[in-house]
């Protein structure tokens, strides 16, 4: 049992050394890891990207909106359209994929002022459903955007600057490798500004309007706009995750965007744990790799073999929410913490008292009364 | 005209599966305060039970043969879908009694009892998909006719086709809309599951034993699930995806008419299927279009009514 005080410098000095050893493990992992590993990481990144987002709707924000795959959707064709059709760089796309999505989750996010609870679940896991349909539109030109059923291949390949490629003493030309430290840049982005707008005036702002709609409306929040803009925002990272995964896969298909991966989110947030900031990281690496693993798996029963590869993994996630839902209801990091908590304390600092404190019995509690 | 009344015609047959499959999310939230997203994959999974009561066996379709040591198989169709409304009963008060109870116990703190039950519901439709798909596979299933549907088998009305099995469905939706208002309106049981929706705590105290009374509603909503499943696969194919796409017609009838209404979720199941059949027909848009214009008519009758049309306003506390 390690007892620290909160802000000395030896707690200083082990979160230094925690958020080091993080460091170090992010940029060594792609160089020890073989490269379709490499590229399963990258989805884990943009996936906890996303997850971060439906985190600020759902765990903050205390909005089922369980639909959030269709943000990812959104972005990723807006990147698809800007780079293929427009021959824009990569780069200035995500500006207009987040941007575009913001938009969106405003225009999505006025209903949800008025639509509420299990409602609203309902309409968002109805828009996830449908927005597959709604890329193999043929007219206005959606699907050939979209490239309709069969997906579309972007040409465009993000290979390193020759200036980077050149001057590295090592080797980070392979594709999925360089693309790593691109997505690995922009997540570290989202969990740094996601988790200092949740601590900020706005952060509580919407966290009291979770917590108690109307205690906040009196105390002077403005409901519309921050419910408004945090779905936005959401959105926003959403978008970005989609641009993140046009760029790393080089291919779109809007079937991919649909019902199960709204629900991967939802089941990543759920074992990450809802409304904490690294839930979304631990989640999308479950979610990516539990799924990359029952693939392999195979248990002969006697009379049929059971392989992993397709319905079973989809079982196996429904298995896994249940029972995470059931035993550990804030999810993983809500076990590390109770596991750390055993072996590792921080006291916090008591505020400093302004004035001096009258014990209850002695105070006048009932001027008016007396 | 005839065209029309063919359009009409077919929407009523539409009508009547997603009247009935919104019909049990009805229940299921009137008597337990729950949406079910499960539901509809709970449904097809009992619409394949009664498909292998109702078949002589292939080991492919029962998975080892066990239903060839019921008496008397392969039943009748009629009697294999009343046994699959059984097991789905069954299935329901287990889930309930297993999964549900003991979040419900823990979770009194609020937003996150709800959270959970969400994630539970949406848990187990992956479970249960994913489940169905292993043991019967992804190909689509023909299915034994609960009412006469040779090629010449309808009633001709103005030169359109009425079909004997939308008239079958329809009244045994109708038996059903009515035997469940009975058991709503007139019986002890409709009294607990209304209590207990509005008031769990109240209802306990009040003597209502609220554990025996969820289990009671989860199985009636799986029965009528069940039920449903078994009239659509009367004549769509069935596969393990069949529910998923019905059920967002279901809920969008069901939410239509407003969660907690029977007689809503019947007029819901009617203008969701007329929308789709008429909407995309007349206005040449694609067919693609038509599970949009589903979402599109929630969204706009939920915003301007947020209960649905028949249901009750919700009056909150502050």
């Amino acid at each position: 049992m390690i007892t620290v005080q909160q802000g000395s410098a030896q707690h200083k000095l082990h979160k230094m050394l925690m958020w080091l050893g993080l460091g170090v493990v992010l940029i060594i992992l792609p160089f020890i890891l073989p490269e379709f590993q490499v590229g399963r990481m990258n989805r884990a990144l943009y996936m906890a990207i996303a997850i971060l987002g439906l985190n600020l709707v759902l765990g903050y924000g205390g909005l089922f909106a369980l639909g959030h795959s269709v943000f990812i959707g959104l972005g990723a064709f807006v990147t698809t359209w800007l780079v293929e059709d427009k021959l824009w760089d990569y780069w200035m796309t995500v500006p207009f994929a987040m941007g575009f999505c913001f938009l969106v989750g405003l225009v999505i996010g006025v209903p949800a002022l008025r639509i509420k609870g299990l409602y609203l679940a309902l309409i968002t896991v109805g828009l996830a459903t449908v927005f597959p349909s709604l890329g193999k539109i043929e007219n206005f030109g959606i699907h050939k955007i979209t490239g309709g059923a069969n997906g579309r291949d972007i040409t465009e390949n993000l290979v390193p600057p020759p200036f980077i490629a050149n001057n590295l003493p090592f080797d980070v030309t392979e594709p999925a490798r360089y693309r790593y430290f691109i997505v690995l840049a922009f997540t570290i982005a989202a969990f740094w500004l996601v988790s200092n707008l949740v601590k900020s005036r706005a952060g509580r702002a919407v966290v009291a309007i979770r917590d108690n709609e109307t205690g906040a409306a009196v105390s002077g929040v403005d409901i519309t706009r921050f419910k408004v803009l945090n779905f936005g925002i959401s959105a926003a990272l959403g978008g970005l995750a989609g641009a993140m995964w046009a760029m790393d896969k080089g291919f779109v298909a809007e079937q991919d965007y649909g019902f199960l991966l709204a629900i991967e989110l939802l089941v990543g947030l759920v074992i990450g744990g809802v409304a904490t900031i690294p839930g979304a990281m631990v989640g999308a690496l479950v979610v990516v790799f539990v799924k990359e693993f029952t693939k392999n798996v195979s248990i002969p029963l006697g009379f049929y073999t059971l392989s992993g590869d397709g319905p079973l993994s989809q079982a196996i996630f429904g298995l896994i929410l249940i029972v995470v839902t059931f035993f550990a209801p804030g999810g993983l990091v809500w076990l590390f913490r109770l596991v750390k908590s055993k072996f590792y304390r921080v006291v916090p600092v008591a505020p400093e008292l302004t004035e001096e404190v009258v014990p209850l019995g002695q105070a006048d509690l009932m001027p008016s009364m007396s | 005209m005839s065209l029309l009344l063919q359009r009409i015609f077919d929407g009523l047959f539409n009508g009547a599966i997603y009247a009935s499959l919104a019909l049990a999310l009805v229940t299921i939230y009137r008597s337990t305060g729950l949406v079910n997203f499960a539901q509809g994959e709970l449904a097809t999974f009992c619409g394949y039970i009664a498909l292998v009561l109702a078949t002589p066996v292939s080991p492919r379709l029962a998975g080892g043969g066990i239903a060839n040591w019921l008496p008397g198989h392969p039943w009748p169709a009629p009697v294999a879908v009343l046994g699959a409304v059984v097991v789905g009963m069954a299935l329901g008060a287990l889930i309930e009694r297993f999964v549900f109870r003991g979040v419900a116990d823990r979770g009194r703190r609020g937003r996150s009892a709800e959270l959970a039950a969400v994630n539970l519901t949406i848990g187990l439709l992956i479970l249960i998909s994913g489940v169905t798909t292993q043991v019967w596979g992804t190909s689509g299933r023909t299915f034994p006719s609960l009412f006469p549907a040779e090629a010449d088998d309808y009633l001709p009305v103005g030169g359109a086709r009425l079909r004997f099995t939308t008239l079958g469905v329809w009244a045994t939706l109708l038996v059903v809309l009515v035997l469940l208002n009975l058991l709503m309106q007139r019986t002890k049981l409709g009294l607990a599951f209304r209590a207990v929706t509005s008031d769990r705590e109240s209802a306990a105290l009040a003597g209502v034993q609220v554990g025996p009374t969820l289990m009671a509603g989860w199985a009636v909503a799986a029965g009528l699930g069940a039920l449903a499943a078994s009239l659509v696969a009367t004549v769509v194919i069935l596969e393990p995806f069949t529910m998923l796409k019905l059920l967002i017609y279901a809920l969008a009838a069901a939410t239509l008419g407003g969660l907690d209404s029977p007689k809503g979720a019947i007029l819901g199941g009617l203008v969701v299927a007329q929308a789709q059949t008429l909407v995309p027909g007349y206005l040449g848009l694609p067919s693609e279009l038509a599970v949009v214009a589903a979402v599109a008519v929630l969204i706009i009758v939920l915003f301007v009514r947020p209960a649905g049309v028949f249901g009750t306003k919700k009056v909150e506390r502050v």
